[in-house]
């Protein structure tokens, strides 16, 4: 029996991550441009710079951060890494080197979807457009993960894909909390007030958990309870406890089913982690300081993907 | 004359070489001219694998694997080898050089077959019609080879000038026939492109000079370092070797190392390394008369 | 007797004095084609351009394309198909059967001969200079053995069809032939697009190619292990012919490696798994020798595995194509290979060569110069297509000029007569037309060698044109084996 090349491992393992990392930036610019269209909202596409860490790169195109200019920066262009175009050329230049392993129609989708992002041009990217192109963007990514769930063979390819995509996933939720929890640590006169619950409806809507949320809270809505169902609650699959607990099934599976990879590499961080999200609450977290704790997931998941690059990826 | 000779070669790496393989041809061959005794290799790091054989011109070759990870990396080959002056053969009295070929082609004996394959073109040694003419112009019909062969190797010595930075290890032969510059390595490859032309068997052959000339000698160029001749077919004194850098026949202060179509075949240390960034090599070469008859003192 | 066509797709259709593969020599239709004809006659153009159409979009659908790449994009072209096969008959299979089977057997002599005793050498059966001079030469392949002297283990031998009907070589292709991917996948067209024109005619399959040369590649390492590991070693994703990489290794079930996926210890080869370093046994390596290894090689080649030679001379790795074979396909050496056939076999070649004349040798230098209007003189250096002369299209001063180069350097150059491709009736723009056509069967050598029926009938879609290559114009069509 032919094991999994390394090299087809690391690339499938990214090339789910760079389409939930396009499908993610579609969905946060989507939701703020809603957001943005109210009164307090003037400065708010730069929060989406900070959320992936990229006022620097921003700052290298000398432009200012208006809404055409992010927007740009995030879809369309070819020299940041964190676009939608970069994002995708690189999916499909994985998936050209996984065609052996791929179907087909994985292979047309993922080379369809590519070839339409790249014939953008910028009045496509009008704000007043923003909508009707994300929701492309959104539904591509999905159509990606559709045809994979369909067609895809379940070997050891498989599961790296899902591993990565739960990676990805769990990372991006970390970064959307932490930004906007930021910019919306409210004034003590605005809690309560519509201004704060349509910024929570915001957060909620771009991880697509508005109204799974609004069904398990429907109450109240408080920073605490937001922060506890987007990063603790298991039952929501875009959370960050859920991604973890996802991720470290896949992980098993490879060490089950194939015998690869050890108990204590990889394997461990995550085991780790999920523990400790399921131990942790809201509460406690947001007491011992939001953002430090949210990086701290961070970074575990970094050292995740970089025990699975010693593990299984990189052979000398 | 006995020689004593130490070649060390470091290469220092800007980044950590992850693994690296490496040929060498350090170690003299056997020859008529020549006996090898005592020749050793050291390498640091050690090589996880190594191997010693011959290459399919009979060159001793050594191949190695490092698996450590390092930043420097250093060849040490120590030989000693007696040589002696191959008698002379009057150049007059060498043959003509146009029957060359067709005497081999129509002997078509294993020995034969094997000296013809030296008289075409390899990867360093491709030229064109200009390099030809200049050969054409040494080698009138009817010349004995010899006389022919000393002719050229005089001319070029004549013509053209020895300058280590006007070219590099892939300057093509007929840039450097252009800039009549280059270095010993490129002096070989125009020699054996000249006498390819006219279908006579040649060979680059690698080796050393004399660090020191003897009292009331002159120093020859390319000493201090690995150095390159070539070494050309005459049916009735065998392989004669003439060094164009300095315009001598290869007496007894040249040491031969290995021989081969070209440069490409024989060079000393070559290697394939992953990592490493941007590297440095330093090479030293002495080559002195062993101290006492016996094994001399590095 | 000419036979009456009904009236149909192919009424109207001329051969224009060109032995037809569909219709024989003019005057006298081939009977092993009356089926499929009638059959074709029942359906309308505008029909025909449907199924044209529809077997397009499969093409593209099933991703069957190689890739032109230019400074700013990428560009997946399909090679267009022709959905009118070309068909042979079982008795002409078998002619063309055995010839391909003589000519690699005695390439395979030839080779063996040449990296060993050089026996044809030293009996001034071919030139040395031919030989020992050729780029292709490798001297590292000298005293090498192996497995069973099969040296080509995938040939690809190119023939046309003269005008008098019988099979010439105008080429043998013993490196790295490509080209069989589309002769499976244009089966599958046929039988998806026009299942109606196949439908009871008995035609010799040609989708188990996959397993029969994984079944041979695995012959061939039967010395170092009963269960070898075999794998497909590609440049990658850059090259043109990548499809067919994917394609084969999907076929054969095997890992579609590139260079950095291979390493070199203990000169053994071993490929890099999420399970950790895999022994590897058999390479079928699509990757010319000059890249193979950066260590024997051009040691600039990022596509190749260092230390490959070592394992390879080892005997601890099986290569196919072995090293070196490109020694037995240049334009020079294949103007000897009826002699070579003779030489080792004690046959006549089966397969003639379009008739050469080799200008080395004074009888033919002279009929070269006494005949240079009428004959194809091409060079057999390395000079890739140019200075081919095309007398019957050549112009008083190009001839005369071309005479001295001759008397320059005769030994640089063999001739041909212009040979009249056969044609096939194939759709054009204005309708039925007949266009040129080659044939490029596939033997695959383990132990004994196995040709693919049929092959790769590439044809020339401008009109007049004889050249058949996908970057020139050509398209190719299904070839059928009757049974």
């Amino acid at each position: 029996m032919n094991n999994l090349l390394s090299r087809h491992a690391e690339s499938i393992f990214w090339l789910a991550r760079q389409v939930e990392r396009a499908n993610s930036t579609a969905r946060i610019l989507d939701v703020n441009e809603s957001f943005s269209r109210s009164p307090r909202g003037e400065h708010d596409w730069q929060s989406v710079l900070r959320l992936y860490a990229d006022e620097e790169s921003f700052r290298a195109t000398g432009r200012e951060p208006s809404a055409d200019a992010v927007i740009h920066f995030y879809i369309l262009d070819g020299d940041n890494p964190n676009s939608v175009l970069s994002n995708i050329r690189m999916a499909r230049e994985n998936a050209r080197a996984l065609r052996p392993l791929i179907s087909t129609e994985m292979w047309v989708q993922l080379n369809g979807f590519h070839k339409w992002i790249s014939r953008l041009r910028r009045p496509d990217l009008r704000v007043e457009n923003l909508n009707r192109l994300c929701s492309h963007i959104k539904e591509s990514c999905q159509t990606h993960s559709g045809i994979t769930a369909e067609t895809l063979y379940r070997d050891e390819s498989w599961y790296f894909h899902q591993l990565g995509r739960a990676i990805e996933r769990a990372d991006q939720t970390t970064r959307l909390v932490d930004v906007k929890y930021q910019v919306l640590l409210p004034e003590p006169s605005d809690v309560g007030s519509p201004i704060d619950e349509a910024q929570w409806n915001t957060v909620l809507r771009s991880a697509a958990g508005f109204h799974a949320f609004r069904r398990v809270n429907p109450n109240s809505m408080s920073p605490s309870s937001v922060v506890n169902f987007l990063v603790f609650d298991p039952r929501f699959p875009r959370s960050v406890a859920a991604s973890v607990l996802t991720a470290n099934e896949h992980l098993n599976g490879i060490r089950i089913k194939y015998g690869h990879g050890s108990k204590h590499g990889a394997s461990r961080l995550l085991r780790e982690l999920a523990a400790e999200l399921a131990e942790d609450t809201a509460a406690d977290l947001i007491a011992r300081g939001l953002h430090e704790g949210l990086d701290s997931i961070q970074a575990q998941l970094a050292g995740v993907t970089s025990a699975l690059g010693t593990e299984f990826f990189l052979l000398a | 004359m006995r020689y004593d000779i130490r070649h060390c070669t470091t290469y220092r790496y800007s980044q950590p070489v992850s693994i690296s393989h490496h040929v060498l041809h350090l170690v003299p061959r056997q020859c008529p001219r020549q006996v090898g005794h005592d020749s050793t290799i050291s390498v640091s790091p050690a090589p996880a694998v190594r191997s010693d054989g011959r290459d399919y011109f009979g060159n001793p070759v050594t191949y190695l694997t490092i698996q450590e990870q390092h930043e420097e990396f250093v060849i040490e080959a120590c030989s000693t080898v007696d040589v002696t002056t191959p008698p002379d053969w009057p150049p007059a009295q060498s043959a003509p050089w146009d029957e060359i070929y067709s005497r081999l082609e129509r002997d078509a004996s294993p020995a034969s077959l094997d000296t013809l394959q030296f008289a075409f073109d390899s990867p360093y040694t491709r030229a064109g019609a200009g390099v030809a003419a200049y050969a054409r112009e040494s080698f009138r019909p009817g010349r004995p080879l010899l006389e022919a062969a000393f002719d050229l190797t005089r001319r070029i010595h004549g013509e053209f000038r020895y300058d280590s930075s006007a070219t590099s290890v892939s300057t093509p032969v007929d840039e450097v026939f252009r800039l009549r510059r280059g270095v010993c390595q490129d002096f070989a490859h125009l020699q054996l492109a000249c006498l390819r032309s006219l279908a006579l068997p040649a060979r680059y052959v690698s080796g050393y000079l004399l660090t020191r000339p003897p009292p009331g000698r002159e120093k020859l160029v390319g000493s201090d370092a690995s150095h390159a001749w070539i070494s050309v077919w005459c049916p009735e004194a065998g392989w004669v070797d003439l060094d164009p850098t300095n315009n001598t026949v290869v007496r007894d202060e040249h040491i031969t190392l290995a021989w081969g179509r070209d440069y490409g075949d024989i060079s000393p240390v070559n290697g394939v390394i992953f990592g490493g960034g941007q590297h440095t090599v330093d090479v030293a070469v002495d080559v002195n008369p062993a101290a006492t008859e016996g094994r001399g003192t590095a | 007797m000419t036979e009456r066509r009904p009236a149909g797709l192919l009424q109207g259709y001329d051969p224009g004095g060109f032995y037809c593969e569909m219709f024989g020599a003019s005057g006298h239709p081939a009977a092993h084609t009356r089926v499929v004809r009638d059959r074709l006659d029942g359906f309308s153009l505008a029909e025909l351009r449907r199924r044209a159409q529809a077997a397009e979009r499969e093409l593209f659908n099933l991703g069957v394309t190689f890739t032109v790449y230019t400074s700013r994009e990428q560009i997946d072209r399909i090679l267009p198909f022709d959905v009118i096969p070309r068909v042979l008959s079982a008795a002409e299979w078998e002619v063309i059967e055995r010839g391909v089977v003589q000519r690699v057997t005695a390439l395979n002599r030839f080779i063996e001969d040449i990296y060993h005793e050089q026996k044809i050498l030293r009996d001034g059966v071919v030139p040395a200079e031919l030989v020992l001079g050729n780029p292709n030469y490798r001297p590292q392949m000298r005293g090498l053995k192996v497995p069973f002297g099969s040296y080509v283990n995938i040939c690809g031998v190119d023939l046309v069809r003269g005008g008098d009907g019988r099979f010439y070589v105008l080429e043998d292709n013993a490196r790295t032939p490509s080209g069989v991917s589309y002769v499976v996948e244009n089966r599958h067209l046929t039988q998806r697009s026009f299942p109606d024109l196949m439908r009871d005619i008995g035609v010799r399959s040609v989708s188990n190619y996959g397993q029969r040369l994984i079944g041979k590649l695995a012959e061939l390492a039967a010395g170092i292990d009963a269960d070898p590991s075999v794998v497909l070693l590609s440049p990658g994703v850059y090259n043109s012919a990548y499809f067919e990489h994917v394609f084969l290794a999907r076929e054969m079930g095997v890992p579609l490696v590139e260079g950095r996926d291979l390493v070199v210890r203990d000169d053994r080869v071993f490929m890099k798994t999420t399970g950790g370093l895999q022994r590897v046994n058999v390479i079928y390596r699509r990757i010319d020798d000059d890249f193979l290894d950066p260590e024997a090689f051009n040691p600039e080649s990022m596509l190749g595995v260092p230390g490959l030679m070592r394992a390879y001379r080892a005997g601890n790795v099986v290569l196919a194509n072995a090293v070196g074979t490109g020694v037995a396909d240049d334009k020079a050496v294949y103007a000897y290979v009826p002699r070579i056939v003779r030489y080792y076999l004690d046959e006549e070649a089966i397969l003639p060569n379009v008739e050469t004349h080799i200008c080395r040798e004074s009888e033919g230098l002279e009929f070269t110069l006494a005949n240079l209007e009428e004959l194809v003189v091409k060079p057999v250096g390395a000079s890739g297509g140019y200075g081919i002369l095309i007398g019957p299209h050549a112009s008083r001063k190009a001839l005369a000029e071309f005479r001295r180069k001759l008397r320059a350097d005769p030994g640089n150059y063999i001739s041909q007569p212009v040979v009249q491709l056969s044609v096939c009736p194939t759709m054009t723009r204005s309708g039925i037309a007949p266009r040129h056509v080659d044939l490029r069967p596939f033997a695959v050598t383990g132990r004994s060698t196995w040709v693919l029926p049929g092959g790769l009938t590439r044809v020339a879609l401008r009109k007049g044109s004889l050249i058949v290559n996908s970057s020139q114009g050509g398209g190719s069509k299904d070839t059928w084996v009757l049974e």
